[in-house]
Protein backbone atom coordinates (compact mmCIF):
# COMPACT_ATOMS: atom_id res chain seq x y z
CA UNK A 1 0.00 0.00 0.00
CA UNK A 2 1.25 3.46 -0.86
CA UNK A 3 2.21 5.73 1.99
CA UNK A 4 1.22 8.78 0.01
CA UNK A 5 -1.73 10.77 1.26
CA UNK A 6 -4.14 11.92 -1.43
CA UNK A 7 -5.84 15.27 -0.89
CA UNK A 8 -8.32 16.46 -3.48
CA UNK A 9 -7.48 19.79 -5.08
CA UNK A 10 -10.95 21.00 -4.11
CA UNK A 11 -10.46 20.17 -0.43
CA UNK A 12 -9.62 22.95 2.00
CA UNK A 13 -7.10 21.79 4.60
CA UNK A 14 -5.78 24.34 7.10
CA UNK A 15 -2.01 24.63 7.16
CA UNK A 16 -1.85 23.71 10.86
CA UNK A 17 -3.85 20.49 10.41
CA UNK A 18 -1.85 17.24 10.63
CA UNK A 19 -2.78 14.50 8.17
CA UNK A 20 -1.17 11.07 8.63
CA UNK A 21 0.24 8.67 6.02
CA UNK A 22 -1.80 6.99 3.31
CA UNK A 23 -4.92 9.05 4.00
CA UNK A 24 -7.56 10.09 1.49
CA UNK A 25 -9.21 13.50 1.75
CA UNK A 26 -12.10 13.79 -0.71
CA UNK A 27 -13.50 16.64 -2.80
CA UNK A 28 -14.82 19.75 -1.04
CA UNK A 29 -13.77 18.52 2.39
CA UNK A 30 -13.03 21.27 4.91
CA UNK A 31 -10.48 20.57 7.61
CA UNK A 32 -9.97 23.36 10.11
CA UNK A 33 -6.97 24.49 12.13
CA UNK A 34 -5.37 22.10 14.58
CA UNK A 35 -7.16 18.98 13.35
CA UNK A 36 -5.16 15.76 13.72
CA UNK A 37 -5.93 12.80 11.44
CA UNK A 38 -4.13 9.49 11.88
CA UNK A 39 -2.74 7.12 9.23
CA UNK A 40 -4.82 5.24 6.64
CA UNK A 41 -7.92 7.31 7.36
CA UNK A 42 -10.43 8.17 4.64
CA UNK A 43 -12.50 11.36 4.74
CA UNK A 44 -15.17 11.40 2.05
CA UNK A 45 -16.47 14.37 0.05
CA UNK A 46 -18.26 17.38 1.59
CA UNK A 47 -17.29 16.50 5.15
CA UNK A 48 -16.31 19.28 7.53
CA UNK A 49 -14.00 18.65 10.48
CA UNK A 50 -13.92 21.64 12.83
CA UNK A 51 -10.87 22.97 14.67
CA UNK A 52 -8.72 20.86 17.02
CA UNK A 53 -10.67 17.62 16.56
CA UNK A 54 -8.75 14.33 16.54
CA UNK A 55 -9.38 11.35 14.27
CA UNK A 56 -7.42 8.12 14.82
CA UNK A 57 -5.85 5.61 12.43
CA UNK A 58 -7.80 3.49 9.93
CA UNK A 59 -10.97 5.52 10.33
CA UNK A 60 -13.66 6.15 7.72
CA UNK A 61 -15.63 9.41 7.78
CA UNK A 62 -18.47 9.25 5.26
CA UNK A 63 -19.65 12.01 2.92
CA UNK A 64 -21.46 15.08 4.32
CA UNK A 65 -20.44 14.38 7.93
CA UNK A 66 -19.85 17.26 10.31
CA UNK A 67 -17.38 16.54 13.09
CA UNK A 68 -16.86 19.02 15.91
CA UNK A 69 -19.68 21.48 15.34
CA UNK A 70 -20.77 23.48 18.38
CA UNK A 71 -22.88 21.63 20.94
CA UNK A 72 -26.42 22.76 21.67
CA UNK A 73 -25.54 24.57 24.89
CA UNK A 74 -27.51 27.60 26.00
CA UNK A 75 -28.09 29.44 29.26
CA UNK A 76 -31.45 31.11 29.74
CA UNK A 77 -31.78 34.58 31.18
CA UNK A 78 -34.62 35.92 33.33
CA UNK A 79 -37.01 36.38 30.43
CA UNK A 80 -36.20 33.05 28.80
CA UNK A 81 -33.90 34.19 26.04
CA UNK A 82 -31.19 31.67 25.16
CA UNK A 83 -27.53 32.69 25.26
CA UNK A 84 -25.08 30.45 23.49
CA UNK A 85 -22.43 28.91 25.72
CA UNK A 86 -19.25 28.65 23.64
CA UNK A 87 -18.22 25.05 23.21
CA UNK A 88 -14.46 24.93 23.61
CA UNK A 89 -13.79 21.20 23.83
CA UNK A 90 -13.02 18.82 21.00
CA UNK A 91 -14.17 15.58 19.37
CA UNK A 92 -11.83 12.61 19.80
CA UNK A 93 -12.35 9.66 17.47
CA UNK A 94 -10.23 6.62 18.28
CA UNK A 95 -8.74 4.12 15.81
CA UNK A 96 -10.77 1.97 13.38
CA UNK A 97 -13.97 3.98 13.77
CA UNK A 98 -16.49 4.17 10.91
CA UNK A 99 -18.83 7.16 10.75
CA UNK A 100 -21.33 7.00 7.93
CA UNK A 101 -22.87 9.72 5.79
CA UNK A 102 -24.72 12.77 7.13
CA UNK A 103 -23.75 12.17 10.74
CA UNK A 104 -22.95 15.10 12.99
CA UNK A 105 -20.87 14.91 16.15
CA UNK A 106 -20.84 17.95 18.42
CA UNK A 107 -17.71 19.15 20.19
CA UNK A 108 -17.71 19.02 23.98
CA UNK A 109 -18.41 22.04 26.13
CA UNK A 110 -15.01 21.77 27.86
CA UNK A 111 -13.27 18.42 27.47
CA UNK A 112 -14.00 15.95 24.63
CA UNK A 113 -16.79 14.07 22.92
CA UNK A 114 -15.28 10.60 22.54
CA UNK A 115 -16.01 7.74 20.13
CA UNK A 116 -14.32 4.51 21.22
CA UNK A 117 -12.12 2.21 19.16
CA UNK A 118 -13.68 0.10 16.40
CA UNK A 119 -17.11 1.71 16.74
CA UNK A 120 -19.49 2.11 13.81
CA UNK A 121 -22.03 4.93 13.72
CA UNK A 122 -24.76 4.77 11.09
CA UNK A 123 -25.80 7.64 8.86
CA UNK A 124 -28.08 10.54 9.82
CA UNK A 125 -27.09 10.20 13.48
CA UNK A 126 -26.59 13.00 15.94
CA UNK A 127 -24.03 12.65 18.72
CA UNK A 128 -24.36 15.57 21.12
CA UNK A 129 -21.71 17.31 23.19
CA UNK A 130 -19.79 15.50 25.95
CA UNK A 131 -20.99 12.05 24.86
CA UNK A 132 -18.65 9.15 25.59
CA UNK A 133 -19.12 6.01 23.51
CA UNK A 134 -17.04 2.97 24.46
CA UNK A 135 -15.27 0.47 22.22
CA UNK A 136 -16.91 -1.67 19.54
CA UNK A 137 -20.21 0.20 19.54
CA UNK A 138 -22.55 -0.60 16.67
CA UNK A 139 -25.11 2.16 16.19
CA UNK A 140 -27.60 1.85 13.37
CA UNK A 141 -28.71 4.97 11.43
CA UNK A 142 -30.94 7.71 12.79
CA UNK A 143 -29.65 7.67 16.38
CA UNK A 144 -30.20 10.89 18.32
CA UNK A 145 -28.72 11.40 21.76
CA UNK A 146 -28.76 14.41 24.08
CA UNK A 147 -25.62 15.63 25.82
CA UNK A 148 -23.32 14.16 28.49
CA UNK A 149 -24.48 10.54 28.30
CA UNK A 150 -21.89 7.78 28.75
CA UNK A 151 -22.13 4.45 26.92
CA UNK A 152 -20.07 1.39 27.83
CA UNK A 153 -18.30 -0.98 25.45
CA UNK A 154 -19.89 -3.32 22.90
CA UNK A 155 -23.28 -1.61 22.76
CA UNK A 156 -25.62 -2.11 19.82
CA UNK A 157 -28.50 0.25 19.08
CA UNK A 158 -31.16 -0.37 16.42
CA UNK A 159 -32.46 2.09 13.85
CA UNK A 160 -33.68 5.54 14.94
CA UNK A 161 -33.14 5.14 18.67
CA UNK A 162 -33.43 8.12 20.99
CA UNK A 163 -31.53 8.70 24.20
CA UNK A 164 -31.90 11.39 26.86
CA UNK A 165 -28.91 13.23 28.30
CA UNK A 166 -26.88 12.88 31.50
CA UNK A 167 -27.35 9.13 31.98
CA UNK A 168 -25.09 6.07 31.86
CA UNK A 169 -25.68 3.00 29.73
CA UNK A 170 -23.72 -0.10 30.68
CA UNK A 171 -21.52 -2.25 28.44
CA UNK A 172 -23.08 -5.01 26.31
CA UNK A 173 -26.38 -3.12 26.09
CA UNK A 174 -28.37 -4.06 23.01
CA UNK A 175 -31.60 -2.51 21.79
CA UNK A 176 -34.13 -2.91 19.02
CA UNK A 177 -35.05 -0.04 16.69
CA UNK A 178 -37.10 3.01 17.78
CA UNK A 179 -36.20 2.59 21.44
CA UNK A 180 -36.27 5.55 23.82
CA UNK A 181 -33.52 5.23 26.43
CA UNK A 182 -34.88 7.51 29.13
CA UNK A 183 -33.04 6.21 32.22
CA UNK A 184 -29.62 4.88 33.13
CA UNK A 185 -29.21 1.18 32.30
CA UNK A 186 -27.09 -0.87 34.69
CA UNK A 187 -27.87 -4.40 33.51
CA UNK A 188 -26.63 -5.69 30.18
CA UNK A 189 -29.28 -7.27 27.98
CA UNK A 190 -31.48 -6.97 24.95
CA UNK A 191 -34.05 -4.17 25.28
CA UNK A 192 -36.96 -2.93 23.18
CA UNK A 193 -39.98 -0.60 23.15
CA UNK A 194 -40.75 2.87 24.35
CA UNK A 195 -40.56 1.75 27.98
CA UNK A 196 -37.13 0.22 27.50
CA UNK A 197 -38.29 -3.23 28.56
CA UNK A 198 -36.52 -6.53 28.28
CA UNK A 199 -37.03 -7.81 24.72
CA UNK A 200 -39.14 -10.81 25.78
CA UNK A 201 -41.40 -8.61 27.95
CA UNK A 202 -41.83 -6.13 25.11
CA UNK A 203 -42.80 -8.96 22.76
CA UNK A 204 -45.72 -9.72 25.08
CA UNK A 205 -46.76 -6.05 25.22
CA UNK A 206 -46.52 -5.77 21.43
CA UNK A 207 -48.57 -8.95 20.99
CA UNK A 208 -51.20 -7.52 23.34
CA UNK A 209 -51.36 -4.25 21.40
CA UNK A 210 -51.79 -6.12 18.12
CA UNK A 211 -54.53 -8.36 19.53
CA UNK A 212 -56.32 -5.56 21.40
CA UNK A 213 -58.48 -4.63 18.41
CA UNK A 214 -60.19 -8.00 18.61
CA UNK A 215 -60.51 -8.19 22.37
CA UNK A 216 -63.97 -8.76 23.78
CA UNK A 217 -63.98 -7.12 27.15
CA UNK A 218 -65.86 -8.79 30.02
CA UNK A 219 -69.03 -6.98 31.17
CA UNK A 220 -67.43 -5.51 34.30
CA UNK A 221 -64.74 -3.79 32.19
CA UNK A 222 -67.14 -2.31 29.65
CA UNK B 1 -16.42 39.49 49.08
CA UNK B 2 -17.21 41.09 45.73
CA UNK B 3 -20.73 41.70 44.54
CA UNK B 4 -20.81 42.37 40.84
CA UNK B 5 -24.04 43.44 39.21
CA UNK B 6 -22.79 44.16 35.74
CA UNK B 7 -20.89 41.00 34.91
CA UNK B 8 -20.10 42.04 31.35
CA UNK B 9 -18.07 45.08 32.23
CA UNK B 10 -16.47 44.26 35.55
CA UNK B 11 -15.82 40.57 35.50
CA UNK B 12 -13.14 40.55 32.84
CA UNK B 13 -10.48 42.20 35.05
CA UNK B 14 -11.09 39.77 37.85
CA UNK B 15 -10.99 36.79 35.55
CA UNK B 16 -7.66 37.86 34.11
CA UNK B 17 -6.20 37.96 37.61
CA UNK B 18 -7.06 34.34 38.18
CA UNK B 19 -5.78 33.39 34.72
CA UNK B 20 -8.86 31.54 33.62
CA UNK B 21 -8.55 32.82 30.09
CA UNK B 22 -6.04 30.12 29.22
CA UNK B 23 -7.61 27.68 26.81
CA UNK B 24 -5.58 24.75 28.18
CA UNK B 25 -7.04 25.17 31.61
CA UNK B 26 -10.49 24.55 30.15
CA UNK B 27 -9.58 21.45 28.22
CA UNK B 28 -9.12 19.48 31.42
CA UNK B 29 -11.96 20.42 33.69
CA UNK B 30 -11.36 18.91 37.09
CA UNK B 31 -13.67 18.18 40.00
CA UNK B 32 -14.08 21.04 42.46
CA UNK B 33 -12.05 19.18 45.07
CA UNK B 34 -8.99 19.38 42.78
CA UNK B 35 -9.19 23.16 42.35
CA UNK B 36 -6.00 25.14 42.93
CA UNK B 37 -5.57 28.72 44.10
CA UNK B 38 -5.70 29.88 40.48
CA UNK B 39 -9.00 28.19 39.74
CA UNK B 40 -12.28 29.95 39.30
CA UNK B 41 -14.94 27.61 40.65
CA UNK B 42 -18.57 27.58 39.50
CA UNK B 43 -20.89 26.28 42.17
CA UNK B 44 -24.53 26.59 41.21
CA UNK B 45 -26.01 24.59 44.10
CA UNK B 46 -25.44 24.05 47.81
CA UNK B 47 -23.59 20.76 47.41
CA UNK B 48 -21.03 22.21 45.00
CA UNK B 49 -20.69 25.37 47.06
CA UNK B 50 -19.71 23.36 50.14
CA UNK B 51 -17.09 21.52 48.10
CA UNK B 52 -15.84 24.85 46.74
CA UNK B 53 -15.54 26.34 50.22
CA UNK B 54 -13.40 23.36 51.27
CA UNK B 55 -11.19 23.60 48.17
CA UNK B 56 -8.09 25.72 47.60
CA UNK B 57 -9.88 27.98 45.10
CA UNK B 58 -9.92 31.63 46.01
CA UNK B 59 -12.69 32.84 43.69
CA UNK B 60 -16.11 31.22 43.60
CA UNK B 61 -19.03 32.00 41.32
CA UNK B 62 -22.33 31.04 42.88
CA UNK B 63 -26.01 31.73 43.13
CA UNK B 64 -27.05 34.82 45.03
CA UNK B 65 -29.55 32.71 46.97
CA UNK B 66 -26.61 30.94 48.62
CA UNK B 67 -25.03 34.17 49.85
CA UNK B 68 -25.59 33.34 53.52
CA UNK B 69 -23.48 30.21 53.29
CA UNK B 70 -20.54 32.32 52.19
CA UNK B 71 -20.63 34.90 54.95
CA UNK B 72 -17.93 33.30 57.12
CA UNK B 73 -15.48 32.54 54.34
CA UNK B 74 -12.40 34.61 53.46
CA UNK B 75 -12.62 33.69 49.78
CA UNK B 76 -13.84 36.07 47.07
CA UNK B 77 -17.31 35.52 45.66
CA UNK B 78 -19.13 36.55 42.53
CA UNK B 79 -22.87 36.30 43.03
CA UNK B 80 -25.27 35.95 40.14
CA UNK B 81 -28.96 35.29 39.83
CA UNK B 82 -28.21 32.72 37.14
CA UNK B 83 -24.66 31.33 37.49
CA UNK B 84 -24.98 29.37 34.22
CA UNK B 85 -25.60 32.61 32.37
CA UNK B 86 -22.58 34.17 34.02
CA UNK B 87 -20.38 31.29 32.86
CA UNK B 88 -21.78 31.70 29.38
CA UNK B 89 -20.91 35.39 29.38
CA UNK B 90 -17.35 34.67 30.53
CA UNK B 91 -16.87 32.08 27.81
CA UNK B 92 -18.37 34.38 25.21
CA UNK B 93 -15.98 37.14 26.26
CA UNK B 94 -12.85 35.03 26.03
CA UNK B 95 -13.50 32.42 23.39
CA UNK B 96 -16.33 33.03 21.02
CA UNK B 97 -15.39 36.58 20.14
CA UNK B 98 -11.82 35.43 19.52
CA UNK B 99 -13.02 32.74 17.14
CA UNK B 100 -14.76 35.26 14.92
CA UNK B 101 -11.89 37.72 15.16
CA UNK B 102 -9.41 35.10 13.94
CA UNK B 103 -10.80 35.32 10.43
CA UNK B 104 -9.38 38.32 8.64
CA UNK B 105 -11.53 40.00 6.04
CA UNK B 106 -10.71 38.46 2.69
CA UNK B 107 -12.24 37.00 -0.43
CA UNK B 108 -10.82 33.72 -1.70
CA UNK B 109 -9.53 33.69 -5.27
CA UNK B 110 -11.57 30.60 -6.00
CA UNK B 111 -14.84 32.26 -4.88
CA UNK B 112 -17.27 33.07 -7.67
CA UNK B 113 -19.14 36.31 -6.90
CA UNK B 114 -21.64 37.82 -9.36
CA UNK B 115 -20.84 41.37 -10.37
CA UNK B 116 -24.20 42.67 -9.14
CA UNK B 117 -23.69 41.22 -5.64
CA UNK B 118 -22.81 43.64 -2.87
CA UNK B 119 -20.42 42.06 -0.40
CA UNK B 120 -19.06 44.38 2.30
CA UNK B 121 -15.29 44.66 2.39
CA UNK B 122 -15.12 43.49 6.02
CA UNK B 123 -16.51 40.03 5.16
CA UNK B 124 -14.64 36.75 4.91
CA UNK B 125 -15.54 34.69 1.85
CA UNK B 126 -14.01 31.20 1.74
CA UNK B 127 -12.84 28.90 -1.05
CA UNK B 128 -15.19 27.85 -3.85
CA UNK B 129 -18.04 29.99 -2.50
CA UNK B 130 -20.64 30.92 -5.12
CA UNK B 131 -22.60 34.14 -4.65
CA UNK B 132 -25.45 34.92 -7.08
CA UNK B 133 -27.11 38.03 -8.52
CA UNK B 134 -28.14 40.94 -6.29
CA UNK B 135 -26.99 39.28 -3.10
CA UNK B 136 -26.46 41.72 -0.24
CA UNK B 137 -23.99 40.77 2.50
CA UNK B 138 -23.47 43.33 5.29
CA UNK B 139 -20.48 44.00 7.56
CA UNK B 140 -18.41 41.37 9.37
CA UNK B 141 -20.08 38.33 7.87
CA UNK B 142 -18.30 35.01 7.50
CA UNK B 143 -19.04 32.61 4.63
CA UNK B 144 -17.25 29.26 4.85
CA UNK B 145 -15.82 27.21 1.99
CA UNK B 146 -18.01 25.59 -0.68
CA UNK B 147 -21.14 27.46 0.34
CA UNK B 148 -23.61 28.47 -2.35
CA UNK B 149 -25.71 31.63 -1.97
CA UNK B 150 -28.38 32.04 -4.65
CA UNK B 151 -29.83 35.19 -6.17
CA UNK B 152 -31.46 38.02 -4.16
CA UNK B 153 -30.37 36.76 -0.76
CA UNK B 154 -29.97 39.36 1.99
CA UNK B 155 -27.64 38.73 4.91
CA UNK B 156 -27.39 41.24 7.76
CA UNK B 157 -24.25 42.06 9.72
CA UNK B 158 -22.19 39.72 11.95
CA UNK B 159 -23.73 36.57 10.53
CA UNK B 160 -21.69 33.38 10.17
CA UNK B 161 -22.44 30.84 7.48
CA UNK B 162 -20.16 27.85 7.81
CA UNK B 163 -18.92 25.60 5.01
CA UNK B 164 -20.97 23.42 2.63
CA UNK B 165 -24.18 25.41 3.19
CA UNK B 166 -26.86 26.24 0.64
CA UNK B 167 -28.82 29.50 0.88
CA UNK B 168 -31.72 29.54 -1.60
CA UNK B 169 -33.24 32.42 -3.54
CA UNK B 170 -34.69 35.45 -1.72
CA UNK B 171 -33.71 34.20 1.75
CA UNK B 172 -33.43 36.94 4.37
CA UNK B 173 -31.04 36.33 7.26
CA UNK B 174 -30.95 38.72 10.22
CA UNK B 175 -28.09 40.02 12.33
CA UNK B 176 -25.67 37.80 14.23
CA UNK B 177 -27.14 34.53 13.01
CA UNK B 178 -25.06 31.34 12.88
CA UNK B 179 -25.70 28.76 10.17
CA UNK B 180 -23.54 25.71 10.83
CA UNK B 181 -21.96 23.40 8.28
CA UNK B 182 -23.91 21.56 5.60
CA UNK B 183 -27.22 23.27 6.32
CA UNK B 184 -29.71 24.16 3.64
CA UNK B 185 -31.97 27.21 3.85
CA UNK B 186 -34.49 28.03 1.17
CA UNK B 187 -34.35 24.81 -0.79
CA UNK B 188 -37.49 23.94 -2.72
CA UNK B 189 -40.40 22.39 -0.86
CA UNK B 190 -42.37 19.37 -2.03
CA UNK B 191 -45.21 21.65 -3.16
CA UNK B 192 -43.06 23.07 -5.90
CA UNK B 193 -43.45 19.81 -7.72
CA UNK B 194 -47.23 19.60 -7.30
CA UNK B 195 -48.13 23.21 -8.10
CA UNK B 196 -48.00 25.14 -11.36
CA UNK B 197 -47.30 28.44 -9.62
CA UNK B 198 -43.93 30.02 -9.98
CA UNK B 199 -42.35 30.15 -6.55
CA UNK B 200 -42.23 33.58 -4.96
CA UNK B 201 -41.87 32.40 -1.40
CA UNK B 202 -38.88 32.91 0.82
CA UNK B 203 -37.33 31.98 4.13
CA UNK B 204 -36.92 34.66 6.78
CA UNK B 205 -34.54 34.25 9.71
CA UNK B 206 -34.74 37.06 12.26
CA UNK B 207 -31.81 38.27 14.38
CA UNK B 208 -29.73 35.91 16.56
CA UNK B 209 -31.09 32.71 15.04
CA UNK B 210 -28.73 29.72 15.27
CA UNK B 211 -29.03 26.68 13.08
CA UNK B 212 -27.16 23.41 13.70
CA UNK B 213 -25.33 21.44 11.08
CA UNK B 214 -27.14 19.49 8.37
CA UNK B 215 -30.44 21.18 9.11
CA UNK B 216 -32.90 22.14 6.41
CA UNK B 217 -35.44 24.96 6.16
CA UNK B 218 -37.69 24.76 3.09
CA UNK B 219 -38.92 27.64 0.96
CA UNK B 220 -42.68 27.73 0.30
CA UNK B 221 -44.26 28.39 -3.08
CA UNK B 222 -45.88 31.57 -1.75
CA UNK B 223 -45.59 33.44 1.58
CA UNK B 224 -42.65 32.65 3.82
CA UNK B 225 -41.11 30.21 6.24
CA UNK B 226 -40.45 32.30 9.33
CA UNK B 227 -37.94 31.67 12.12
CA UNK B 228 -38.35 34.22 14.91
CA UNK B 229 -35.76 36.14 16.85
CA UNK B 230 -33.31 34.20 18.98
CA UNK B 231 -34.63 30.78 17.95
CA UNK B 232 -32.03 28.04 18.36
CA UNK B 233 -32.18 24.96 16.15
CA UNK B 234 -29.97 21.92 16.66
CA UNK B 235 -28.46 19.54 14.11
CA UNK B 236 -30.51 17.54 11.58
CA UNK B 237 -33.63 19.64 12.09
CA UNK B 238 -36.14 19.88 9.25
CA UNK B 239 -38.51 22.86 9.00
CA UNK B 240 -40.98 22.44 6.16
CA UNK B 241 -42.32 25.15 3.90
CA UNK B 242 -44.56 27.80 5.43
CA UNK B 243 -43.82 26.88 9.05
CA UNK B 244 -43.80 29.73 11.55
CA UNK B 245 -41.61 29.68 14.66
CA UNK B 246 -42.21 32.56 17.02
CA UNK B 247 -39.37 34.08 19.04
CA UNK B 248 -37.13 32.17 21.46
CA UNK B 249 -37.97 28.61 20.33
CA UNK B 250 -35.56 25.76 21.11
CA UNK B 251 -35.68 22.91 18.61
CA UNK B 252 -33.38 19.98 19.38
CA UNK B 253 -31.77 17.44 17.07
CA UNK B 254 -33.75 15.38 14.59
CA UNK B 255 -37.01 17.31 14.98
CA UNK B 256 -39.21 17.64 11.91
CA UNK B 257 -41.84 20.39 11.69
CA UNK B 258 -44.50 19.93 9.02
CA UNK B 259 -45.62 22.58 6.54
CA UNK B 260 -47.58 25.59 7.77
CA UNK B 261 -47.28 24.54 11.43
CA UNK B 262 -47.23 27.50 13.84
CA UNK B 263 -45.18 27.28 17.02
CA UNK B 264 -45.67 29.89 19.74
CA UNK B 265 -43.05 31.76 21.73
CA UNK B 266 -40.63 29.75 23.88
CA UNK B 267 -41.68 26.45 22.26
CA UNK B 268 -39.17 23.80 23.30
CA UNK B 269 -39.16 20.31 21.84
CA UNK B 270 -37.07 17.19 22.50
CA UNK B 271 -35.12 15.12 19.96
CA UNK B 272 -36.62 13.22 17.03
CA UNK B 273 -40.10 14.71 17.57
CA UNK B 274 -42.50 15.40 14.73
CA UNK B 275 -44.99 18.25 14.42
CA UNK B 276 -47.85 17.45 12.05
CA UNK B 277 -48.48 20.00 9.25
CA UNK B 278 -50.93 22.85 9.94
CA UNK B 279 -50.92 22.38 13.72
CA UNK B 280 -50.91 25.40 16.00
CA UNK B 281 -48.94 25.32 19.24
CA UNK B 282 -49.49 27.87 22.01
CA UNK B 283 -46.77 29.91 23.72
CA UNK B 284 -44.53 28.31 26.35
CA UNK B 285 -45.15 24.70 25.40
CA UNK B 286 -42.52 22.08 26.17
CA UNK B 287 -42.63 18.68 24.43
CA UNK B 288 -40.46 15.71 25.42
CA UNK B 289 -38.35 13.61 23.07
CA UNK B 290 -39.98 11.60 20.26
CA UNK B 291 -43.30 13.41 20.71
CA UNK B 292 -45.76 13.20 17.84
CA UNK B 293 -47.81 16.41 17.82
CA UNK B 294 -50.83 15.45 15.73
CA UNK B 295 -53.24 18.14 16.95
CA UNK B 296 -53.23 21.73 18.17
CA UNK B 297 -51.86 22.48 21.63
CA UNK B 298 -53.85 25.37 23.02
CA UNK B 299 -52.51 25.70 26.55
CA UNK B 300 -48.99 26.16 27.84
CA UNK B 301 -47.42 23.26 29.73
CA UNK B 302 -45.45 20.06 29.31
CA UNK B 303 -46.47 17.44 26.79
CA UNK B 304 -45.18 14.14 25.44
CA UNK B 305 -46.10 10.85 23.79
CA UNK B 306 -47.22 9.46 20.51
CA UNK B 307 -49.85 10.92 19.96
CA UNK B 308 -49.24 13.97 22.08
CA UNK B 309 -50.89 14.30 25.48
CA UNK B 310 -50.13 16.21 28.69
CA UNK B 311 -46.91 14.91 30.23
CA UNK B 312 -48.61 13.52 33.35
CA UNK B 313 -51.10 11.53 31.26
CA UNK B 314 -48.31 10.33 28.99
CA UNK B 315 -46.28 8.97 31.88
CA UNK B 316 -49.40 7.32 33.32
CA UNK B 317 -50.25 5.71 29.98
CA UNK B 318 -46.68 4.44 29.65
CA UNK B 319 -47.05 2.67 32.97
CA UNK B 320 -50.41 1.23 31.85
CA UNK B 321 -48.72 -0.12 28.73
CA UNK B 322 -46.71 -2.45 30.93
CA UNK B 323 -49.98 -3.95 32.22
CA UNK B 324 -51.08 -5.12 28.76
CA UNK B 325 -49.61 -8.66 29.07
CA UNK B 326 -51.49 -9.09 32.37
CA UNK B 327 -54.75 -7.90 30.79
CA UNK B 328 -54.14 -10.22 27.86
CA UNK B 329 -53.80 -13.19 30.19
CA UNK B 330 -57.02 -12.31 32.05
CA UNK B 331 -58.95 -11.99 28.81
CA UNK B 332 -57.60 -15.27 27.51
CA UNK B 333 -58.53 -17.01 30.75
CA UNK B 334 -62.06 -15.55 30.62
CA UNK B 335 -62.43 -16.65 27.03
Amino acid sequence: MSNETVISKFAKVHESAQIGEACFIGDFVSIDAGVVIGDHTRVEAFTHIYQNCEVGNNCYIGPHCVIGTDGFGYAQDQIGRSHFTPQIGIVKIEDDVKILAHTSIDRAAFSSTAIGQSSIIGGHSHIAHNIKIGKNAKIWPGFVVAGSTKFGDNIELGYRCNCVGHIEVCSDFKSESMVIINNSVKTAGHYAGQLLMDKSQWNEVAAGIRESANWTLPEELK
Amino acid sequence: MILINDVKTKLSDLVQEVSIAQRDSFLNVEPISDATEDSLVFANNEKFLKQALDSAAQVIVTNIKLKELCSESNKSFIFANIPDLLVTKILQTYFYSQKIAQQKASVSKSANIHESANVHESCFIGENVVIGKNVQIAENCFVGANTVIENDVQIARDTEIHSQCFIGQRTEIGEACIIRAASSIGSLSMFHFTSDEDGLGKVVLKNFVELGSQSCIDRPTRSETFIGESCKLDNLVKISAGAYLDNFCLITAGVQIGHNARCGKYFTVGGNSFIEPNTVIADQVLCGGMTFVDRDITEKGQYGGMPVQPMKDYLRSMVSLAQIPKLRKILKTNA
